[in-house]
């Protein structure tokens, strides 16, 4: 069977990218370790990102 | 020993199955000697199917008399097992053979897809694992395991005391297996017959994927995605018996699609196998019957083309819908006889009383999303009710459809026909039911979906040139699936199993409400009635569970309003318990905690924990005493008495 290269690839991440979004989004909110971890991930980003867009509304 | 013993029993149980549904089919043979009842491996779990919905038919008449008891099931079996030891060197050799066969075809296969079978048989390990050692969960140990239990405990099939009262009106097959093992002395471990069945399920989906013309990969590779969706392997061991119609509704498809022109015996057992799974379970009323009409419709004309004129068609398609109309209401009579001796209303919850089956469970919002979501949410949904997912494994390998070969015709290719089937049950869902977004209600359907996913994998896996960069993706995207699925039951059942093994503590795998029932049920006497506020009693003593205060009486105390009244009301209903699961009735246990009580009524807490608050009340007034009391005369059959002395206010 002749699949072109290009095509190949595509639907190889597509075969790859199911199983990282079940694991994203369906198996692992309260019991996998990288969603569950997300929030405080987040929290952290947010501690650094949020003071270097903060606008300054005091006067 | 116990989990010995309840093997030993399952195997005998599914054994007899296997004989009713052996002395069925051939009582359809006798009659019509036909191709389509030769006896293969296939046919051998098509009996199985048929004989476990039979004898599930057999226990409502019987728990209707109220003679679900040991003898009499014991009896019944026993008549089921003169078949098989009858015909036991047919069998033996006839499942030998198969396995034999399949064993020869692994070892000369590609060493990693022999060890993602191998994966396979561990997962299906595995649920057996959870099966035989985890309690029920969630709605089984609100309903499907606790209806049982009671239907066990007294001997008859009655109405269901308590909250749940209103669900004796469904159709049963599962819940009455579960009955007829635990009379045996099974409890939990009787949810193990299901196990059974989902794999009867996944053969039967090989089968149909044989039949129309997929190789022995695709046929494993279907068996894996069936068993990697969590909307179908959930429940194979969580104690719900979505399970069930499921291998009826595959059964029923693999006889359609088994002749050109589909045969009356066919029918018949068409008929039969549908019927039973639409008592099963109700969503597949609206799906199963247009999907299969138009099988069977599209079927005649390719099977007929050039041979009949649409005259001819049509009054041959009015006869097949008769004849398999009539062998799905006898499929359905049992369960109508239920129901009219129980609520005079053999329609019900349809007719006749007030259920409400068409809420829906999301916004209009909400609804659209899940609508404009599809096939995506059946895959990655997480929605509360949605109970697992079909497989990602279909959706990966989805695409790979497009590469296919084109077909002579699509109209004559049965993989079509049983893909368009499919879908239109999804179909018809989606309008009927759009925001019940639940694959256990459409998982028929679902499956039939699996076979194109499963033969496109399956070609590409095969045919694709080198470099292999798209099988090596399958394997690991399959790897990945297999890992997922098994995560939850080693973490859940094989790690807790392991640490348990010394403490031997009876609830580790079942749940935070088996260790305060347990308690309860160490401290009440025997016919005590409880009010219970709470959706998950199964754990409660049997006595207790049949004790319990009714919907009725339930009802009448909500809409008391003075807070004295209430106390005095349970008083007088009898009720030594006020049992409050703290979960899912906050409110009621605030209130019972904390609102004084009558100086004639002593209240002491002695259960609470993270689920349940237990009081038990007693009056210390010998004028106010209850009206009833619960007690089983001469019988196993705990039921409620009105006493004879007048209590005065």
């Amino acid at each position: 069977m002749k699949i072109n290269g290009l095509t190949k690839i595509l639907l190889v991440v597509w075969m790859l990218l199911t199983p990282t979004m079940y694991f994203l989004l369906a198996a692992s909110p309260e019991r996998g370790w990288m969603m569950s971890k997300m929030p405080a991930v987040v929290g952290e980003i947010n501690k650094v990102l949020l003071p270097m867009f903060k606008r300054d509304t005091g006067s | 020993m116990t989990f010995l013993y309840s093997i030993c029993m399952v195997i005998l149980y599914s054994l007899s199955c296997l004989g009713i549904g052996q002395l069925a089919m051939t009582a359809f043979q006798a009659g019509h000697r036909e191709t389509s009842l030769r006896f293969t491996f296939v046919f051998f779990i098509a009996t199985f199917i048929l004989g476990q919905a039979l004898l599930a038919a057999i226990w409502i008449p019987i728990g209707l008399i109220g003679q679900l008891n040991i003898i009499v099931v014991t009896v019944v079996i026993s008549i089921g097992l003169i078949p098989i030891f009858i015909g036991h060197k047919k069998y033996f050799n006839l499942v030998a053979s198969a396995l034999i066969s399949g064993w020869r075809w692994l070892s000369h296969i590609d060493i990693i897809f022999r060890i993602l079978c191998f994966g396979l048989f561990s997962l299906l390990f595995l649920f057996l694992l959870s099966a035989l050692l985890t309690g029920p969960l969630g709605d089984a140990e609100a309903y499907y395991m606790a209806y049982p239990k009671v239907m066990a405990a007294s001997g008859y099939l009655s109405e269901m005391p308590g909250i749940y009262s209103s669900f004796s009106q469904i159709g049963m097959l599962g819940e009455l297996h579960f009955t007829a093992l635990m009379t045996l002395g099974l409890a939990e471990t009787s949810k193990l017959f299901v196990w059974l069945i989902a794999i009867s399920a996944g053969l039967m989906l090989a089968a149909i994927c044989m039949h129309v013309g997929i190789g022995k990969r695709g046929q494993w590779l279907s068996f894996v995605i069936l068993f990697t969706s969590t909307g179908f392997t959930n429940h194979i061991w969580d104690g719900k018996v979505d399970v069930f119609p499921v291998a009826l509704g595959l059964a029923a498809v693999y006889w359609i699609i088994l002749e050109d022109r589909v045969s009356k015996t066919s029918l018949r057992l068409i008929g039969l196998y549908s019927g039973f799974a639409m008592v099963a379970k109700f969503s597949y009323i609206p799906i199963l019957l247009p999907s299969f009409f138009m099988l069977i419709a599209w079927r005649l004309y390719v099977g007929s083309e050039g041979q009949l004129n649409t005259r001819k068609y049509i009054v041959k398609m009015a006869m097949d819908s008769f004849t398999l109309s009539l062998w799905v209401f006898l499929a359905w009579v049992p369960h109508l006889f239920k129901n009219w001796l129980l609520f005079e209303a053999p329609l019900a919850p349809f007719v006749g009383l007030n259920a409400s089956l068409s809420q829906p469970w999301f916004s209009v919002e909400g609804t659209a999303w899940i609508l404009k979501t599809y096939p995506l949410t059946l895959v990655f949904g997480r929605y509360p009710g949605q109970g697992g997912n079909l497989s990602f494994l279909w959706l990966a390998f989805l695409p790979l459809i497009l590469f296919l070969p084109m077909a002579k015709s699509f109209v004559r290719s049965p993989l079509t026909q049983i893909t368009t089937a499919g879908i239109i049950g999804v179909g018809i869902w989606m309008l009927l039911r759009p925001s019940w977004i639940a694959p256990r209600y459409i998982f028929i359907s679902l499956a039939l979906l699996i076979p194109m996913v499963a033969w496109a994998a399956e070609q590409i896996y095969e045919k694709e040139e080198r470099p292999y960069f798209l099988r090596i993706a399958m394997l690991i995207t399959i790897l990945f699936a297999l890992l997922f699925v098994s995560y939850p039951h080693l973490k859940d059942t094989g790690l807790k199993a392991i640490r348990n093994s010394d403490i031997q503590d009876e609830c580790a795998l079942s749940g935070e409400y088996c260790g305060s029932f347990n308690l309860l049920n160490s401290i009440a006497h025997l016919g005590a009635r409880m009010y219970f506020a709470g959706y998950y009693g199964y754990w409660a003593r049997a006595d207790m569970l049949q004790c319990q205060l009714s919907l009725a009486e339930m009802q009448f105390l909500d809409n008391i309003k003075n807070k004295n009244d209430k106390w005095k009301y349970l008083l007088e209903r009898g009720v030594n318990y006020v049992v409050i699961d703290r979960s899912s009735h906050a409110q009621k246990a605030l209130e019972f905690g904390s609102t004084p009580t009558p100086s004639w009524l002593s209240r002491e807490l002695i259960v609470d924990d993270q689920k349940l608050m237990v009081w038990k009340i007693q009056s210390s007034d010998d004028k106010r005493l209850s009206k009833v009391e619960c007690n089983a005369i001469e019988t196993k059959s705990w039921k409620l008495y009105e006493k004879n002395e007048e209590v005065s206010d």
